[in-house]
């Protein structure tokens, strides 16, 4: 975790520089324009500015006491594994949320549940199949009818 | 094992074939509508349109013969919402309950993605209410004669919360100091609640209003608070003594309307169907009992007369923010 | 303001909004007893469903959640020494041990009792808090409303846990997290990016569900396939007893102490169960007669943890409602819930909407006796819920948080930025910083913000205002006291 906090807190450092410098002037965008006669404090830069430069200088505070830490590290078993999986996991997700978009949740969410359940260790074909279906199919069939909520239906039946 | 796994594949391309089939809809030559109406609000969860709308979505079936249904898009000032409808199909089933604020206000300002009266068909206005500027009445001044002189006396001592940048009441505010001729502070709250209790609280010295919303009427005819003007072409009944804007001086009409819109192109005969349903709504008992409970009534207003009403308004507004040098950026 | 009260009480009675809290306080139990689904993860991914209720039955709908979730999270720690929730981490210490001598049903009978109790207890304190404050609503102004927010943000300073500079880092991303979006006084794009769906700010339930349940789900993604996939052993209700109403009677002062200790440290905003559970527990040993026998199967162990964490539910909710500053991880959602069902919370909120807020504490005391007797006829459907395989329950709980995401602003960009927020979330807590005050500057200070410009522009730029009207001043000095207080309890953290 030194590690962690360590290169977290050159991170922030850095963005604080980088939000000060480039994204603050850059990305806030006035409509009307701000008459010169009202004080600084009513700009709509003023908090966040100020915000970045505390960020910088407590991420600094942080990034010293990190490095001074000797404490024992605790280990963390099998790491490279464990996060392997969160990775695919959030990959699957966001290939979910973008078959959401053209497929529609009907065809899409089965698929995305039963290559989950399989990837996290269960074989068992017939658990697969029936949490895969069943589960996705009663939770939008529940909302349509007692919410006459609709889920995502798929750009490519739409038009 | 490849016993079970060939089991496996076979079920998974059977359901997903069967899923397939299912949502592939031939859209053969059907009445409309032949699949629920969807209406779009792009406003938030408990606002005066998601309530409208959902008003009328509950008797909908009867005089539409199919299901109407709410959807919130709301975001981008109306950006989101109005863009979906921009794209949606021109058949009938996708319209929305929209603002003034969308398709008079904003456009005027920023680049929305859309052009309010090329890119959709005006369908039907279900209910309006006027806007008011409220003070209390325990002010100095007690009406807008007095209000204006102490005005001009102490110019940017008084001040006026609004809705927030570019609403209705910040549009009220910049024509009444144009027109009147005084300076008033302008304070931008978020959203037309907070500014209202503020001004109850005596934070603030005038605020936005309508007849139904806040217990204005209960208030008024307590003698609470007092009403300076009403954005009206005639007085309201309600409010026999105040006087229109255009009474007190100020050329300035703006209700609070919700009317529904659709994609343009939507065939002329689903429109008159659509028409002749929500003229139906309006006169029917629930939903007149539940428009009576937020204090609204219906004032349906449809065809051309409608979108020459909106043009009109958004006319106007153009006017007064391009007065205060507010124009398109982007 | 009695016809009030009597509107609320009649809106609340009806058939609908009773069994809506039940479904409620079902289904906290059930996700509570599921370990690896904490309550706030529940509470996050059902805020979007009670929507499309009214507000008289969504916010019960979710309350139930809240109190039922405190109460199940004991099952499996008793069942199986793994907390459901982490609050019941306490309860694993004597309830375990009790579940091996073959006493689990007694346990978690005297589990419900405790936890039935002490929640009772806080609602109470907390109608009784409300109405006070709510008469004030009217006096507060732009400049009342920033002494007020500026005092919340001060709390978080008591929260920051271990590390300070974590702590107020924290704080600081959930304020420039705070800061995207429309600027209420200029109407400036800040952070935009061009993006449409972030000009009205990141969303507050999208934000909620990637960092408490995204995140929580991706750490438990990290435990092994041969964990996730395999059913974990159970210990048996098979055999147990009922408990006795001697041994019930026993730890009755303990209950009570642990609701005073669970409401009081609950309603301190930026606080959370698992800290009133440990302090009720620690409390129930040193005052007890027989402190050997906890962590070692003692009845009054149980009583006290659990009623101090059901103390909780209510008690989070004081600051919540009335000043509109959470009180925990779960009140900060709950408060998203509210502003998206139009109430404001905050001191203006039974001005607007009394006869709501009565009907929803109507049913806040209905929700106990409700959670007794479901607690009674279900115990064995609740304890059979503990051994389902992670793997099943994993991406039920992903297509939950998805689906939730959506149908907040019917926008899958939502659930994109949730699913941003997991991966962050998911960062911050594996390098230990802590998520409230994240959550509570993020909530808190584009409303300070806003108050403070208008408070300027009202006063045309004196500064002077804050301190000279008498609210903001109260607030302000309270602020400064809270922050020498936790700076000086605080041991230094030497950086040289």
């Amino acid at each position: 975790m030194r590690v962690g906090t360590i290169s977290i807190s050159v991170f922030f450092v850095l963005f604080s520089l980088v939000g000060y410098f480039y994204i603050i002037p850059a990305h806030i965008v006035t409509s009307i324009p701000i008459d010169a006669s009202t004080p600084a404090v009513l700009h709509p830069d003023f908090f966040p500015r100020y915000t970045v430069v505390v960020l910088g200088l407590v991420s600094l505070v942080l990034l010293f006491s990190a490095i001074k830490d000797t404490s024992p590290e605790i280990p963390e078993p099998d790491r490279a594994s464990a996060r392997f999986r969160v990775g695919v996991v959030f990959v699957l997700t966001y290939l979910f949320i973008v078959g959401l978009k053209y497929f529609g949740f009907t065809l899409v969410a089965p698929l995305y549940m039963s290559v989950i359940i399989f990837f996290l260790g269960v074989r068992d074909w017939r658990y697969i199949i029936s949490m895969a279906l069943i589960f996705p199919v009663a939770l939008s069939y529940s909302f349509w009818y007692s919410f006459s909520v609709i889920f995502p239906e798929g750009e490519i039946f739409l038009k | 094992m490849s016993e079970i796994r060939w089991r496996y594949a076979c079920a998974i391309v059977l359901s997903v074939s069967l899923l397939l089939m299912g949502t592939i809809t031939a859209d053969a030559a059907k009445k409309f509508p032949w699949k629920p109406i969807r209406i779009l609000v792009a406003l938030g969860a408990g606002g005066g349109h998601d309530l409208n709308a959902r008003a009328a979505a509950s008797v909908a079936y009867d005089y539409l013969g199919q299901p109407m249904i709410v959807q919130l898009v709301p975001g981008a000032g109306g950006k989101i919402g109005m863009g979906i409808l921009k794209k949606a199909k021109a058949d009938g089933h996708t319209l929305m309950m929209a603002s003034s604020s969308h398709t008079s206000v904003a456009p005027h300002v920023r680049n929305m993605g859309y052009e309010p009266f090329n890119d959709f068909e005006y369908i039907f206005q279900f209910t309006k209410a006027d806007y008011m500027m409220a003070a209390m009445a325990s002010q100095p001044w007690k009406n807008f004669k007095q209000f204006k002189a102490f005005a001009k006396k102490n110019p940017g001592k008084l001040s006026f919360g609004s809705s927030g940048i570019y609403g209705v009441g910040h549009l009220m505010l910049l024509k009444v100091m144009a027109d009147a001729g005084i300076k008033l502070k302008h304070i931008p709250f978020k959203g037309g609640g907070p500014a209202y209790r503020s001004g109850l609280g005596g934070h603030i010295d005038t605020f936005g209003a309508l007849p139904a919303t806040g217990g204005t009427l209960g208030r008024y005819r307590r003698g609470q608070i007092q009403i300076l003007g009403i954005a009206s072409k005639k007085r309201n009944k309600m409010f026999p003594k105040v006087p229109t804007w255009r009474e007190n001086g100020v050329d300035f009409l703006l209700a609070s309307k919700r009317f529904v819109i659709g994609p343009k192109g939507i065939p002329q005969e689903n429109i008159d169907f659509l028409v002749k349903g929500f003229n139906k709504i309006t006169k029917d008992k629930t939903y007149k009992k539940l428009l009576k409970k937020m204090g609204d009534k219906p004032s349906p207003l449809f065809g051309p007369a409608l979108k020459a009403d909106i043009r009109a308004e958004s006319a106007a507004y153009g006017k007064i923010l391009k007065s205060v040098g507010i124009t398109k950026k982007k | 303001m009695i016809d009030q009260i009597l509107e609320g009480i009649s809106i609340a009675l009806t058939w609908q909004a009773i069994s809506m809290v039940a479904v409620g306080i079902f289904a906290g139990i059930t996700v509570g007893a599921i370990p690896g689904l904490s309550g706030v993860m529940a509470t996050a991914v059902l805020v979007p469903f009670s929507f499309f209720m009214a507000p008289t039955m969504g916010i019960p709908f979710l309350l139930g959640i809240h109190k039922g979730s405190l109460f199940g999270g004991s099952i499996p720690a008793i069942l199986i020494n793994t907390p459901g929730t982490p609050p019941a981490a306490a309860t694993c210490l004597d309830g375990y041990p009790l579940a091996q001598k073959g006493e689990a049903k007694s346990a978690i009978q005297m589990s419900l009792y405790s936890s039935t109790l002490g929640d009772t207890f806080s609602d109470l304190a907390l109608i009784l808090a409300a109405i006070p404050i709510a008469a004030l609503a009217l006096k507060f102004g732009p400049t009342e409303f920033f002494g007020l927010l500026v005092m919340g943000l001060t709390v978080i300073s008591s929260v920051t846990g271990t590390s300070v500079p974590k702590g107020v880092i924290s704080a600081l991303l959930g304020l420039l997290i705070g800061a995207v979006g429309l600027d209420a006084i200029t109407g400036a794009e800040r952070f935009t990016f061009g993006f449409d769906t972030l000009q009205g700010g990141i969303g507050l339930v999208p934000l909620l569900i990637g960092l408490f349940a995204i995140s929580e789900v991706m750490i438990q993604v990290e435990k092994k396939i041969s964990i996730l996939s395999q059913k974990p052993a159970t210990a048996n209700l098979k055999g147990g007893r009922s408990l006795t109403m001697g041994e019930f009677k026993k730890s009755r002062r303990t209950i009570l102490r642990s609701a005073i200790i669970g409401t009081i440290v609950g309603a301190i905003p930026g606080t959370g169960a698992s800290i009133a559970t440990f302090i009720g527990y620690g409390a129930a040993k040193r005052a007890s007669k027989n402190p050997e026998e906890f962590g070692h199967g003692s009845y009054e162990g149980v009583a006290a943890a659990e009623s101090a964490n059901s103390a909780v539910a209510g008690a989070d909710l004081i600051p919540t409602l009335t000043l509109g500053i959470p009180g925990g991880g779960t009140a900060a959602i709950l408060m998203g819930a509210f502003i998206a069902q139009g109430l404001r919370p905050g001191p203006s909120l039974f001005e607007e909407n009394g006869p709501t807020m009565y009907a929803i504490f109507t049913l806040l005391l209905i929700g106990n006796p409700i959670m007794l007797l479901q607690g009674w006829l279900l115990t064995p459907f609740f304890a059979s819920i503990v051994t389902i395989r992670q793997a099943l329950l994993i991406p039920c709980i992903i297509l939950f948080c998805v689906v939730g995401s959506y149908i907040f602003h019917n926008n899958l960009g939502d659930v994109e930025l949730a699913l941003v927020s997991g991966a962050f979330g998911y960062v911050l807590r594996k390098l230990n910083f802590p998520l409230a005050p994240l959550v509570i500057a993020y909530i808190i200070t584009p409303m300070a913000e806003r108050s403070f410009k208008q408070a300027m522009l009202l006063s045309d730029g004196d500064y002077s205002v804050f301190f000279t009207k008498p609210i903001s001043l109260f607030f302000i000095i309270l602020a400064a006291i809270i922050l020498v207080l936790s700076v000086w309890k605080q041991p230094k953290v030497s950086a040289e």
